[in-house]
């Protein structure tokens, strides 16, 4: 690891250190609340909570791995295990979905006022945590900048996640406590069980979405197959054969190794020239870090 | 897939019908380089009624070009069609190699 990969992995890890305290003190508070207060949503939001903080922990324990200073080990990085991680935890986010809408359904059908000591606690909480989780989205999105990663992305959508669930948890007990005399009130707490649940599916299905093709270890696709023919084409002089071309996705990373003969007179910078050449073609085409020309 | 080729006035032509991908590949790269290792030098491909080509189908013709090369040979296409004119034109292949509209014009061209 360089410097610049190791204060990257640095604040990484400082994002979700605090994620994973302020991800664990939600978990027991959102059980407080929703033990006190006769609110379907407030259940929802303590079992998205709960598996946000499962998200977190094992983004923690990642970016505790990738610290210890071992990715050499493993060829392509830490990048399937990221992946394999998101699938995890969206099969765990579809699961919820299904008990929450239940739930939901049922609350709708016999609509029921929400009270008790757990709807103001839940007004202050979901007050303070939805600015925590707005800080900590916006944290991510510069991480992102710096370097996008499938972790770093799961967190980030994590963190919006918490952040819109705290909004509309927020709304609904405000609407819930104001207008308790109102029966119209009593639907705003399943309302916004189902709108939890809209988000979850939102996020689950993108983690599917991103994990599931990560984890295939596959070629890339033919469109950029093509890319790479092209530079080829456009070198063609400068090489005497083409030996072997292996692509490989791996963690959202693209790999690509380019193995070429070139003529046994050719002097070797110009050798060099030419593999920089097309390495940085390749690359600048894909956008992928990881272009590799190998003179046979 | 289709592989064909005949000799015209020390021109082989060679004809592939149908799909040049992964799986075809291998078969009409052998048979290309058969072709050279039998003393054939100069190549017109005639790719009407080629409706696909993958990466690796060029790749095999780039290979191919190159060993002609080497024995100062030369290869020339004709009769593109639809998706394979499409993917000439995206790996710039049409910068690289003649094409023409037909494989009398292509015999013409390599007969002068």
């Amino acid at each position: 690891m360089d410097g610049n990969n190791k204060k990257s992995t640095a604040k990484r890890s400082s994002v979700a250190a605090t994620g994973l305290v302020s991800g664990g003190a939600a978990v027991g508070l959102a059980l407080f609340i929703a033990l006190t207060a006769n609110s379907i949503a407030l259940w929802a939001d303590w079992i998205a909570t709960l598996l946000d903080f499962l998200a977190i922990v094992t983004a923690w324990w990642g970016l505790k791995k990738a610290e210890a200073g071992k990715t050499d080990f493993y060829n392509y990085g830490f990048g399937r295990l990221e992946s394999l991680a998101s699938m995890g935890m969206a099969t765990l986010m579809a699961i919820s979905l299904i008990c929450i809408m239940a739930a939901a359904v049922m609350r709708l059908q016999n609509p029921v006022p929400v009270k008790g000591v757990g709807v103001l606690v839940g007004i202050a909480l979901h007050l303070i945590f939805g600015g925590i989780n707005i800080s900590l989205v916006l944290k991510s999105l510069v991480l992102e900048r710096i370097g996008r990663t499938a972790l770093i992305s799961a967190q980030r959508r994590v963190f919006t996640i918490k952040a819109t669930a705290n909004v509309l948890m927020f709304s609904s007990l405000g609407v819930s406590y104001l207008f308790r005399d109102h029966i119209w009130a009593s639907y705003a707490d399943p309302v916004a069980a189902i709108a939890i649940a809209c988000t979850l599916l939102a996020g689950a299905s993108k983690m599917f979405k991103f994990s599931v093709h990560d984890l295939l270890d596959c070629a890339i696709e033919e469109q950029s197959q093509l890319l790479i023919i092209r530079a080829l084409t456009r070198h063609f002089e400068q090489y005497e054969q083409i030996h072997d071309i292996r692509t490989r996705n791996a963690g959202g990373n693209v790999y690509v190794e380019v193995f070429l003969e070139f003529a046994p007179e050719s002097q070797y910078a110009t050798v060099m020239k030419t593999i920089r050449s097309l390495q940085e073609e390749i690359r600048t085409s894909l956008q992928c870090g990881e272009v590799l020309v190998i003179p046979v | 897939m289709q592989f064909d080729s005949k000799r015209n006035n020390g021109v082989t032509i060679v004809s592939v019908k149908g799909r040049m991908d992964a799986v075809t590949t291998p078969e009409i790269d052998g048979k290309l380089t058969g072709l050279i290792d039998g003393g054939e030098r100069r190549l017109v491909v005639d790719l009407a009624g080629l409706d696909y080509i993958s990466s690796a189908g060029l790749r095999s013709l780039l290979a191919t070009a190159k060993r002609l090369k080497a024995e100062q040979g030369d290869m020339v296409f004709a009769n593109l069609e639809g998706h394979v004119t499409e993917v000439f034109k995206i790996s710039g292949f049409y910068a690289l190699f003649k094409v023409y509209a037909s494989v009398d014009v292509a015999l013409g061209q390599l007969g002068k």
